[in-house]
């Protein structure tokens, strides 16, 4: 059986491939790495939290990966990588659901500078180098979660499907 | 007559996405950046569907639905949920509330169009 920690980074990871392999049309190489080295200059910043979970992702990259990642010319670099962090945020959340985890979304901020580290109050930080083809960036991921915790899956909990569509 | 279809997003470039998919199919498109803004546009008339993100300061998407549904005169302006949420307990909300639809981003143009065009087909602008 999975301990805690390895199934909400494994479910990042995915997430982290997801969103890539849509907008970046591959799927991506993500590494965990001891540090941040990362140099790049733009970061979005998104909390997500619910009664046994607490989390943030930062997400840190430079101005072409973010060009890159879009299917339409940019008016505003820094607003599209927001909102890219607001998609792996949910692609997160959504992967979340099965293990009755429905933490809720903040809205997300974009920061400019380098060498950018999200720090936890309580809890661990972890660093993805994550690469492909037509580009990089770093995802960071800072981890609370209820002491006690038994992740169990149940799939009855599942989400509705990235891209898909419902009419009421 | 063109159909007036308003994207309610707190990001311009998914309004500008949006936008670009409605526009190329014979929609006019109008913007707000958060619920608030929505509402106040919705109100001055005119607005034949909605593209609303869930996660907005100020006044989310589902506080934007509970909003204009209260309000017998907008009772049926469809509006369609666009977010990168999905679980299912916030889509019964929005569908309690009055919502349309609800599409987890990223979204497909054509399934898009298909649900604006399915709307707006039997409704006049409110």
């Amino acid at each position: 059986m999975l301990a805690n920690s390895e199934i909400l980074l494994d479910a990042f990871c995915n997430a982290v491939g997801d969103l890539v392999e849509c907008y970046g049309g591959v799927k991506p190489e993500t590494t965990l790495t001891e540090n941040s080295t990362d140099q790049h200059d733009f970061t979005a910043i998104i909390g997500m939290c619910d009664e046994a979970l607490s989390a943030s992702i930062a997400l840190t990259t430079n101005a072409d990966t973010v060009r890159g990642m879009s299917r339409i010319p940019l008016a505003n670099l820094v607003d599209w990588l927001g909102e890219l962090s607001n998609q792996l945020a949910g692609r997160y959340k959504n992967k979340l659901a099965i293990y009755g985890l429905q933490p809720r979304l903040s809205t997300p901020t974009t920061v400019t500078g380098q060498l950018l580290q999200l720090g936890a109050l309580a809890g661990e930080v972890y660093v993805f180098s994550v690469q492909w083809p037509g580009g990089s960036f770093e995802a960071q991921l800072s981890l609370e979660l209820e002491s006690g915790l038994d992740l169990q899956e149940d799939h009855a909990l599942a989400s509705a499907e990235e891209g898909s569509l419902s009419l009421f | 007559m063109n159909t007036t279809v308003l994207i309610v997003d707190d990001s311009a470039t998914v309004r500008q996405q949006v936008g670009i998919v409605l526009t190329q199919s014979g929609f006019k498109v109008e913007h707000a950046c958060d619920g608030i803004e929505g509402v106040l546009r919705i109100q001055s008339g005119g607005i034949d569907c909605v593209i609303c993100d869930v996660n907005m300061p100020n006044m989310n998407g589902l506080e934007l639905v509970e909003a204009v549904k209260s309000c017998q005169e907008y009772s049926k302006l469809p509006i369609i949920m666009l977010t990168t949420e999905g679980a299912k307990e916030l889509i019964l909300r929005a569908k309690k509330a009055g919502a349309s639809g609800w599409i987890v981003k990223p979204f497909k143009a054509d399934l898009l169009v298909a649900a604006v065009q399915k709307l707006t087909a039997s409704t006049v602008a409110v």
